[in-house]
């Protein structure tokens, strides 16, 4: 694969989270490179919301540190992180729940948006031509991820898969290097998943925007990731391209063969 | 890759957008708002309505209405709860009657003064307070309350005692009577008004709900929750500050008993009643409530009279008892408030004659 010689954008370097005794991550190292779809995966509890959040900026581990294309990331608040081109969606999804799917996916414009109060109070002239441009933006992530019909909606009263969809567009509206999926498809039909996936592989090859993926649907893992790494107890087991991680004795053990 | 643009070409649309964005959309909705913009402005000049009664009213209505749409940007857009609000008009109120006694500043050097102030005290404890949720952070604006009217009370001699301070004027023309302060009353509401609907409708308006929604999501879409609670707080208590000023220089006299606890219990009500996170829901709640107070305080006396076995004051009892008896029910049937109705009406007009 090309991919693997655009070289790393993300590193993660001897990770190490604590909650209490509980030890979620131990010594986690690995990169990222440009513009791939990395898979995590593992058993419930392994540990890859924990370094999803690490990455993001919403743990902070007692040991090791996160590169993001050479610049140290590991203390910074999640709002920073997120500027320099981080995205994420949430295995529980978290939405602006009283704002339309246009306001969700405005919202997240937020970060490009650098008109001062007193243009916004105004609104006429400046704060309006940003609103319009933004607009457009968002417009065309709406149409890309086909909700046009529902983008006026409030969030709160979609079905689970519409909102995962809204959660993506979202993330895309920060317009990211990178982003990091937990769980995308979970608890969906099998439409939407081919949806959902179809979508995740057009934002990876025509914008080339870098995938991390906690995915546990097996079959989507080995058809899209271009490398996975698998968690077990906090531990990284293996990691490889998906048929070396197939042939696995301990990925096998630990998680596939539990099914 | 064959295509030009990651996103399929969309076309110019911008002009389509902006027309989605207007407020007033359709041509009788802007010759409705133009004429009730006429007739607010004409009011004091129609005979039956420009009693003095009613103009004082008004007034007090239009100064309300600014004091609680910086509440609602607190409480209903960005989810912090103030009960302290009147401690802020106070601070606005002060400052500006200081500054025009002091300084001889006019009224119209001393308003905007008055605003920061009170939004730089609106800050000083709003930084405690942006940390706090929920219970907490209603009791830091209490201690605001309290602070502040202790400061007024115990350490500045002038606050302590009450001043009279000048009227607003321009040129030879003074606002001093409430037929002529309408006018300026009415112009500040109006500009307020129009200046937190478009705070509200664009970046900062969705951040603050955003952070109201979900903090977590917030953060991870880049919004820094610390600067926009802190942001929300000061404009907040930068509308109580044009309030205080406005009041003040109103009523010619600036005193203590003008901002008590009890006023910023009102000003929670009135927003509740109007619809937490809605601009007209804001105007709707203070009219209400203003108009149910002016209810009681007629029928109060009078149920008093009939009924002599009731002690003395037994009406502004009941004052009480009646608005905190609406807000439970709003909260309980109506949490949108009344805000929601409005847009039930107006859904249903546009759909008229086909119903719902
Ligand atoms: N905020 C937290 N507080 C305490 N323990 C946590 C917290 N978040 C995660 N954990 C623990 O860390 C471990 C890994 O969790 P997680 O990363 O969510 O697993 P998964 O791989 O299923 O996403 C689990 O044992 C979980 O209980
Ligand atoms: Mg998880």
């Amino acid at each position: 694969m090309e991919k693997g010689k655009n070289g790393p954008i993300l590193r993660c370097e001897n990770i190490g989270l604590r909650f209490g005794g509980v030890n979620a991550l131990v010594d986690i190292t690995f990169e990222v490179n440009k513009g791939e779809v990395l898979s995590i995966i593992g058993p419930n509890g392994a540990g890859k919301t924990c370094i999803i959040n690490t990455i993001t900026g919403f743990y902070h581990p007692w040991k090791g540190k996160v590169y993001l294309e050479g610049q140290e990331i590991t203390a910074l608040p999640p709002h920073k992180i997120c500027t320099l081109g981080i995205a994420r969606t949430f295995q529980n999804i978290e939405l602006f729940t009283g704002l339309s799917v246009l306001d969700n996916l405005l919202a997240a414009r937020h970060i490009y948006l650098k008109t001062n109060l007193l243009s916004n109070c105004l609104y006429f002239g400046f704060a309006q031509k940003r609103e319009i441009d933004e607009r457009k933006i968002v417009e065309d992530i709406i149409d890309f991820l086909e909700m046009e019909a529902i983008r006026k909606q409030e969030v709160k009263i979609l079905p689970y898969g519409q909102r995962k969809r809204v959660e993506l567009g979202r993330a895309l509206a920060l317009e990211p290097k990178i982003i990091l999926l937990d769980e995308p498809t979970a608890g969906m039909n099998l439409e939407e998943k081919e949806d959902m996936v179809r979508f995740i592989l057009d934002i990876n090859e025509e914008k080339g925007t870098t995938i991390i993926l906690v995915e546990h649907d097996m079959d989507i893992v080995m058809d899209i990731s271009d490398r996975i790494i698998v968690f077990d107890f906090g531990n990284k087991i293996a990691e490889g391209i998906p048929d070396e991680i197939k042939k696995d004795q301990r990925v096998i053990k630990a998680y596939l063969g539990e099914k | 890759m064959a295509h030009t643009s990651f996103y399929p070409p969309s076309g110019i649309y911008s002009d389509s957008y902006r027309k989605d964005m207007r407020i007033v959309k359709t041509k009788t909705q802007w010759v409705l708002s133009i004429v009730s913009l006429i007739f607010l402005f004409a009011i004091p000049q129609i005979p039956f309505f420009n009693s003095p009664y009613l103009l004082r009213l008004l007034i007090g209505v239009g100064i309300t209405i600014i004091i609680c749409l910086g509440l609602n940007v607190l409480t209903g857009y960005c989810g912090q709860l103030n009960i302290g609000q009147s401690a802020f008009v106070m601070v606005g109120g002060f400052t500006s009657g200081l500054l025009n006694i002091h300084l001889g500043w006019p009224f119209w050097m001393c308003v905007i003064p008055a605003g920061i102030t009170s939004a730089v005290i609106g800050a000083i404890f709003g930084i405690p307070s942006v940390r706090l949720k929920g219970l907490y952070l209603a009791l830091t604006t209490l201690g605001a309350q309290i602070i502040l009217t202790w400061i007024a009370l115990f350490y500045i001699p002038l606050t302590a005692a009450g001043f009279s301070v000048g009227p607003i004027t321009i040129g030879t023309l003074v606002f001093n009577t409430p037929k002529k302060f309408y006018y300026v009353a009415m112009f500040f509401t109006v500009m307020m008004t129009f200046f937190a609907k478009n705070m509200m409708r664009t970046g900062p308006g969705r951040a603050f709900v955003a952070i109201r929604d979900n903090d977590i999501a917030a953060e991870a879409m880049g919004i820094d929750i610390f600067r926009y609670k802190l942001l929300a707080f000061m404009i907040c208590t930068f509308y109580a500050g044009v309030a205080g000023s406005l009041l003040v220089h109103y009523m010619m006299w600036a005193h203590l008993e003008s901002f008590t606890l009890q006023d910023s219990i009102w000003y929670v009500v009135m927003v509740i009643v109007g619809g937490l996170g809605s601009i007209e829901g804001t105007i709707f709640g203070v009219i209400f409530i203003t108009a149910l107070k002016e209810l009681i305080f007629v029928i109060g006396p009078m149920v008093e009279g009939k009924l002599p076995f009731l002690p003395i004051g037994a009406g502004s009892g009941l004052l009480l008892v009646i608005i905190g008896g609406v807000a439970i029910l709003f909260l309980i049937f109506e949490p949108r408030g009344l805000a929601h109705r409005w847009n039930l009406v107006k859904a249903y007009y546009r759909l008229w004659p086909f119903g719902y």
